[in-house]
């Protein structure tokens, strides 16, 4: 039964997406961007939607079982700070731009910005390199999430598929309005699905206070912040969430809306939304750590998918689960849609294979460009068994260190093309290295007292990009007349 | 008050929540605070005021000139 519902879903989910190609205009704007015709609430949960992944159901939970209540004040407090006020300064600007200059996606804006291909070109591959462990993230949680709700009906390895497929065929007929609607739909499921999950099994536990007790009496560590997250580690993990600003789902998303007023709505429910999500999820996975003892390591991942079925199996289970998908898929379709996104447009249609292509050839190199990438995270979930906490941390800390070229390409008028390349370099460079040598060596060394990479990376890449563009030609009056127009000052 | 005085208003309060997402007071208390972990309940109230910033900041500090017909700003 719990199978037959989650299929259920699915089907829903893939007849939303396939539904929305009735709306569909028949020009590359619409199934890239929708038309630009968003408005506020659609924005507001497609965005969020896309935000909110397994990271912040499973990974969170996981967390939680491990560390205790300390997760909220590391990843939720600070997106709920960082998020709105990125969006707020950022989005509208950005929209603005891209409806002006008739940007499609992220590269496509810096390349313009920059007056550079090889930037581009570059950031296409960093960019794409970068959501590959997101992306895992994601196929990863939903196959275990699968397998778990199911007893092992479903094995990981054919949820992860089926959640893919899923995904790619409403992507791949929908474009991104298929994704917008998919996404508002999935995001309620989750929210409404994810405080039920906390009401029930909080109720079946005996009431919330019992449960704290019982984790209070077994466990106290994890009622409290305590020595595991010490002021410099939640210091350095401020700057994780400034990720948003160089996710290029994101940044697709921003170019939908229907005017720069739409944001408002999204950056003031923004905090109020990680909070309504995240509360449930590090709760019960603390609260995990009394029912369900035992889990070491990554399968702390199981963690809230485990409690949903011992507190709530059956037809509940089947619903609870869903939640789990949605929040899965909704930032899985995305980030799929642009990385198709970017491949047609900046490199098949900018690198000049259009002439020589038909515009269906353009859009299948696209599909089998995302189908590939699907293809090759996929078979990366079968082979790797990483903490999805600690995969999304090192996945997001490339994006925040990236932070400085959106901020220097919208506020400073002197950054130039060469210390844009230079700050991607060094991010590129400087995340191998770091990446390379804790996976060599199980943790870096001054990191002890909680100093993160992202603080490393990000000190780098503001470094590049300043000093280098000092010492360089500023850009020409012709590209600052068009990225700066006086009007659009605050 | 002034659009500038508001928004300086606004980036101190904003400023002093970041300050204040740093509980070190609470990282070894065990109290609870509304039914929940003190540190969590001090993290989500942190949320909650930061959309009542954002709202405030929405209303009277939101960039001018980006949408056509808001050249003067505010449009919502």
């Amino acid at each position: 039964m719990t199978l037959a519902v989650i299929l259920v879903y699915l089907a829903l989910v893939l007849a939303i997406g396939l539904l929305s190609h009735r709306l569909f205009r028949g020009t590359g704007e619409d199934y890239f961007l929708a038309t630009r015709t968003i408005g506020p609430f659609l924005l507001l949960m497609s965005l969020f939607g896309t935000h909110m992944t397994a990271f912040s159901l499973l990974g969170a939970a996981g967390e939680a079982y491990r560390t205790g209540v300390g997760v909220f004040a590391l990843m939720a407090s600070s997106s709920a700070l960082v998020v709105p006020t990125v969006i707020f300064l950022m989005a509208p600007r950005v929209w603005s731009l891209g409806r002006h200059h008739g940007f499609l996606t992220q590269v496509q804006y810096f390349r313009e910005r920059f007056q550079s291909d090889t930037l581009g070109l570059l950031l296409f591959v960093v960019l794409t390199a970068l959501l590959v462990p997101y992306l895992l993230i994601g196929v990863m949680g939903g196959g275990i999430a699968m397998a778990q709700i199911t007893s092992g009906q479903v094995p990981a390895w054919a949820g992860s598929l089926l959640i893919c497929a899923v995904v790619l065929a409403y992507v791949t007929a929908g474009g991104l309005r298929g994704t917008a609607w998919a996404n508002m739909f999935q995001t309620l499921v989750f929210m409404v699905l994810g405080a039920v999950t906390f009401v029930l099994i909080v109720d079946r536990a005996g009431g919330l206070s019992q449960a704290l007790d019982a984790v209070g009496a077994a466990a106290p560590e994890l009622l409290v912040r305590g020595p595991e997250i010490p002021p410099l580690k939640l210091l350095s993990f401020t700057l994780i969430p400034l990720s948003v600003a160089m996710f290029p789902h994101i940044f697709m998303h921003w170019l939908t809306a229907r005017r720069a007023s739409s944001f408002r709505l999204t950056v003031v429910a923004y905090p109020l939304f990680v909070a309504i999500v995240w509360v449930p999820s590090v709760l019960l996975g603390v609260l995990g750590r009394v029912a369900i003892p035992g889990l070491e390591g990554p399968a702390a991942n199981a963690v809230l998918v485990k409690m949903i079925n011992l507190y709530a199996p059956g037809v509940m289970a089947g619903l609870l689960g869903a939640g789990v998908f949605a929040a899965v898929m909704s930032s899985l379709d995305s980030q799929v849609l642009s990385l198709g996104t970017m491949f047609t447009q900046d490199i098949v249609r900018h690198f000049g294979f259009h002439g020589r292509m038909s515009e269906q050839r353009q859009v299948l190199a696209g599909r089998l460009f995302v189908v590939g990438i699907l293809v090759v995270t996929y078979v990366l979930s079968l082979v790797t068994r990483p903490s999805i906490f600690s995969l999304g941390i090192w996945s997001f800390t490339g994006f925040a260190a990236l932070f400085p070229l959106m901020a220097g390409a919208l506020f400073w008028r002197r950054a130039t093309r060469s210390g844009a390349i230079a700050a991607v370099l060094t991010v590129a460079f400087g995340w191998i290295y770091l990446f390379v040598s804790e996976q060599r060596a199980g943790g870096l060394p001054w990191a002890q007292d909680g100093l993160m990479p992202v603080v490393i990376l990000l000190g780098a890449s503001t470094l590049a990009l300043v000093s280098v563009s000092l010492v360089t030609r500023p850009p020409g009056d012709e590209v600052l007349a068009r990225f700066f127009p006086q009007a659009r000052q605050p | 008050m002034k659009g500038r005085g508001i928004r300086v208003l606004l980036v101190a309060a904003m400023a002093a929540l970041f300050i204040l997402r740093h509980d070190d007071w609470l990282a070894s208390s065990d109290m609870r605070v509304l039914g929940l972990p003190a540190s969590l309940t001090w993290h989500v109230g942190l949320c909650v005021a930061a959309t009542l910033i954002m709202a405030l900041a929405a209303a009277f500090a939101w960039p001018r000139g980006l949408d056509d017909d808001d050249s003067r700003g505010g449009d919502a």
